[in-house]
């Protein structure tokens, strides 16, 4: 297993609805620098559809998704 | 939610014929309907494209709802869709994923409006939404409506009411903006949500009555004013059992009830289906929006003497963890106190809490008799008074 990645910045979403977990990836993506990761959590369902194609949208890397007991765990690197 | 669209297609026509017995010929359009020689104008839309007449003993008039198309200029360019079948809904989503375009107009605030707004916002988009009336969600009075304008606003949607569309600014066939009476909106992307009338042309051709809207008239077995012909769906009138009067409605769940009677009758047996309250539900993001029954307009319209009352709660205990916000109103016959109808607009589950209400229509209720009514609770699933009980009970002293 790879060593684990660390994330420049962490984004916690936990609580908050759709689009929110959207719009706030979106301003910290902007924030960071490219190569650097963004980690972020949310518990909304509807954020794993959001983020998966906002990456894909982006040309931003969806490194890694996990779900742990309902909190979504993203990291995603800034590409461009 | 839904990645591959034909996880949606219910039935294909293989199904139909091997476990079904039925013959379903997809791609063969009916243009005409010989009610007298009592047979079809068929004509097949792919291979040798040949037409014939086919002869019918029973003939089911299911021809569903047609996007309102507004008669205005530019209505037919390039990158403006209506949303009516699985197959426009598949360009529309290849388009916006394909093309990427980054500005989308919605007009009109109904079901469609409002769903496709949530779609195009979390697909990264600047959306705007044109509203004629003072509120999206006609279908909700004008109180409640304003919670949705407000919901729709706080994802985003740049939302303008009271304002109505006059054309489209297009260049080499394609839309690049949106005119209205009063400001022009730049939109790579435009979706038509203004409503759906009844597909029946060809019934209305072949001399069928039409009804409310222009939708074919029914019996409760589905039966039209001509012996032998039955019709169902988005393209057939219904009727409504709080006003008592013909009702015209486009949805799913109805289409399949009306569907089903019609299939039994058909084949020999005996089924009515009695008509609706006019239930319905929706989303904007994590907003939920529901109604049933008769709503303010609808009660002036019948000369009918109300009270209402709306009410603020939350959907789980207060102190619960994730307790969302729900407004409730009810309408109650004055006097009587019987139930007339129910809106509801709130998050965390707040609009299955409807059926609540689309049940007690339904069992001609009162508000006395619901204020009584043995409710599940528990904190994580209601405040000990549900908002629906709280509302009947302010009601009830009104009436």
């Amino acid at each position: 297993m790879a060593e684990a990645i660390k994330p420049k910045k962490t984004l916690d979403c936990v609580g908050l609805y759709c689009p929110e977990p959207l719009f706030q990836t979106r301003e910290q993506i902007d924030s960071i620098e490219v190569g650097d990761v963004l980690e972020v959590l949310a518990d909304d369902p509807a954020a794993e559809e959001d983020l998966k194609r906002f990456a894909k949208r982006t040309g931003n890397e969806l490194l890694e998704l996990e779900n742990k007991e309902g909190t979504l765990r993203f990291l995603i690197k800034k590409m461009k | 939610m839904v990645d591959d669209a034909d996880a949606l297609v219910t039935l294909t026509p293989e199904v139909f014929r091997k476990e079904r017995n039925i013959d379903a010929r997809i791609l063969h359009e009916v243009t005409e309907i010989d009610l007298k020689g009592r047979r079809l104008q068929v004509r097949q839309l792919d291979g040798n494209k040949k037409a014939w007449w086919e002869p019918f003993d029973q003939l089911m008039i299911a021809t569903g709802a047609l996007p309102i198309k507004p008669d205005v200029p530019g209505v037919d360019a390039t990158g403006i869709y209506g949303v009516h079948t699985l197959q426009s809904g598949i360009e529309v989503r290849t388009a916006v994923d394909q093309e990427r375009p980054k500005r989308g107009v919605i007009i009109g605030g109904g079901y469609i409006g409002l769903e496709m707004a949530e779609a195009l916002v979390r697909r990264g988009m600047e959306v705007s939404l044109v509203e004629r009336a003072e509120q999206v969600m006609l279908t909700l009075d004008t109180d409640m409506g304003a919670l949705v304008s407000e919901a729709l606003m706080a994802v985003g949607v740049k939302l303008f009411r009271e304002e109505s569309l006059q054309g489209f600014d297009v260049r080499d066939g394609r839309v690049q903006r949106v005119v209205t009476d009063k400001r022009t909106l730049p939109a790579d992307i435009v979706i038509l949500g203004m409503g759906v009338r009844p597909n029946a042309a060809l019934a209305k051709e072949a001399g069928i009555s039409l009804g409310e809207k222009g939708s074919i008239t029914l019996n409760d077995r589905m039966q039209t004013d001509v012996e032998g012909v039955w019709a169902a769906g988005d393209c057939a009138q219904s009727f409504h059992l709080i006003s008592k009067r013909p009702f015209y409605v486009a949805l799913g769940t109805v289409a399949n009830k009306q569907g089903r009677v019609a299939g039994i009758n058909i084949g020999g047996g005996t089924a009515a289906f009695p008509g609706v309250v006019g239930t319905a539900v929706s989303k904007i993001c994590a907003a939920e929006v529901a109604r049933t029954g008769l709503q303010e307009r609808e009660l002036k319209q019948l000369g009918w003497k109300y009270v209402s009352e709306r009410i603020e709660s939350r959907t789980r205990a207060g102190y619960y963890p994730k307790a969302g916000r729900i407004t409730v109103k009810v309408l109650a016959e004055k006097g009587s106190g019987r139930l007339l109808g129910g809106q509801i607009v709130g998050y965390e589950g707040a609009a299955k809490r409807i059926d609540i209400l689309a049940t007690a229509l339904h069992g001609g209720m009162t508000v006395q008799e619901m204020v009584h009514l043995d409710l599940s609770y528990a904190p994580p699933y209601a405040p000990v008074w549900d908002p629906v009980l709280m509302a009947a009970r302010q009601v009830e002293k009104l009436i």
